[in-house]
């Protein structure tokens, strides 16, 4: 009786893991995927593009370094969080940039973007002692950017006169709203729930995070298939 | 794990569910927004076209008016002075007197009506000289020709009804005295500009054949649609009412305090 249940519970754990690597495996296909999209739309003129290809290359990157480093435990993932995070915030801040036409609101984001580096690096000074994931930081990044997609969202450039689902930003600006209003309470609350019981959090984690993730990116190649579209039939 | 935590894990997903349905909403009215502003920028767009397209209807037929009255009048009293002014040699010296004075005034007559006509060349003059004065010149141009006996009142204290409006309601008062003259084989007409706060109305009334209600939706009724297409475009409505050996009556009515798409406060085409 005993040697079966070891064996089912082995079995169950081999598939546990076979899935998640399927998982990670179409993870990382998706933003890859996204990755060669935007270099596309980049190519054919969409320059805003760009920005959305560094913070995929960007993303890959940490999510493997991530991966490696919690393997051989060289670093704590903390780390490549916390320069992730800055990172992303810029980048994302400035495609905003380049997108919108509202002056006083691109001001205020331009002003932010220092403010938030600045506040990244204190609080993971004072709070997370450079070891720990920056987790205030990431809620804060994910406050921030909500307020400005939303207000991208209903600043889309209606001059074009064509459907608000066919633009490109349209779509950046859904990922990122629904990413980080779905992961804003988890990301604080993690800490918390891993204190009561880690392996949980650890799945909950893992599926909510990598979900909104998948769903995130999937917006952004929906986006930039609309960018390369739309760069299809504009003249030379 | 206890009850407690369980709940915390629980609290925490709900949470994250209302948030992710508050972002819904949130996305939701962005895209409702964006769909009104479209719908909205597509009713200028077509206002725009059919404001250009009556522009070059009135110009249209204003060049049809010009070229009858051209051949009609001018070219008429013009062929009356040469024959005049040929019939000179051999004649009295007071008899070439009479016939030349005679000629001046015709000479003058005809600086007078091309002065008009030029005047009625331009779309200018709807907006230089209003709504009234425009109709006013029709009136007297179709009472010249003694085509159509028009009788022309106005009611109420007048004011403008913005540029755009009053260039629409003409070309429907264009096309209603052109159905007059080439249909309905009328001897008068009685046009009404009723003025007031909050209505404006323009009536025509003809004594003609008339015709059965049925034949606006018809092929011959195309030109009544096109009134009521266009008076719907700037937020009036056109009623034709008629019976077959009783005459045809229309009545365009605006309501001149109502906004419409195209009017808004700063644009001197919104109503005065």
């Amino acid at each position: 009786m005993f040697i079966l249940t070891l064996s089912t519970n082995l079995i169950a754990l081999n598939l546990l893991k076979h899935i998640m690597s399927l998982f990670y495996g179409f993870y990382f296909g998706v933003i890859a995927f996204a990755a060669v999209l935007s270099f596309i739309a980049y190519k054919k003129g969409d320059t805003k593009s760009l920005f959305i290809l560094l913070i995929l290359v960007a993303t890959l990157f940490a999510e493997i370094a991530t991966l490696i480093f919690k393997d051989h435990k060289i670093l704590t993932s903390g780390f490549i969080l916390f320069i992730f995070n800055l990172m992303e915030y810029t980048l994302f801040c400035t495609y905003y940039l380049k997108s919108s036409k509202n002056s006083k609101f691109k001001f205020g984001v331009k002003l932010s973007i220092p403010l938030f580096i600045a506040f990244g690096i204190c609080t993971w000074y004072l709070k997370y002692h450079f070891n720990r994931p920056p987790v205030l930081n990431i809620d804060v990044e994910g406050f921030l950017l909500i307020i400005i997609y939303t207000h991208l969202l209903f600043n889309l450039d209606a001059a074009e006169n064509k459907a608000i689902h066919i633009q490109p930003n349209f779509w950046i600006a859904i990922g990122i709203l629904i990413f980080y209003g779905g992961v804003f309470v988890f990301v604080v609350s993690y800490p918390i729930l891993r204190k009561i019981d880690p392996e949980k959090a650890r799945i909950e984690y893992e599926y909510i995070f990598r979900s909104l993730n998948i769903f995130f990116y999937i917006c952004i190649i929906i986006g930039l298939i609309c960018a390369i579209r739309t760069k299809k039939y504009l003249p030379l | 794990m206890r009850n407690t935590d369980k709940e915390i894990f629980t609290i925490i997903a709900l949470i994250s569910l209302f948030l992710i349905l508050l972002i819904a909403i949130i996305i939701l009215t962005a895209i409702l927004y964006h769909n009104r502003k479209r719908i909205h920028k597509i009713d200028l767009s077509n206002f725009q076209t059919i404001l250009l397209q009556s522009q070059l209807e009135v110009q249209e037929q204003t060049l049809i008016n010009v070229s009858r009255e051209i051949h009609d009048n001018i070219t008429q009293v013009l062929s009356f002075i040469k024959l005049n002014l040929a019939m000179t040699d051999g004649v009295t010296e007071n008899e070439k007197q009479l016939k030349i004075n005679e000629s001046r005034d015709l000479v003058a007559q005809v600086i007078n009506d091309l002065r008009t006509l030029s005047k009625s060349l331009s779309f200018e003059h709807i907006k230089e000289l209003g709504l009234i004065k425009t109709i006013e010149a029709e009136v007297n141009r179709v009472n010249n020709s003694r085509l159509l006996n028009i009788a022309l009142t106005v009611t109420g204290e007048n004011y403008s009804l913005g540029e755009q409006r009053e260039l629409v309601l003409f070309r429907i008062f264009q096309e209603a005295l052109n159905n007059t003259l080439k249909h309905a084989n009328a001897k008068h007409l009685k046009i009404n500009l009723q003025y007031s706060k909050q209505l404006f109305n323009l009536i025509l009334e003809d004594d003609g054949n008339g015709f059965s209600p049925g034949e606006i939706g018809a092929g011959n009724g195309s030109g009544l649609k096109n009134m009521q297409k266009r008076a719907a475009l700037i937020g009036a409505v056109t009623t034709v009412s008629s019976t077959i050996g009783k005459g045809c009556s229309i009545q365009v009515t605006l309501n001149p305090t109502q906004q419409y798409t195209y009017a808004d406060g700063n644009d001197p085409n919104s109503p005065g």
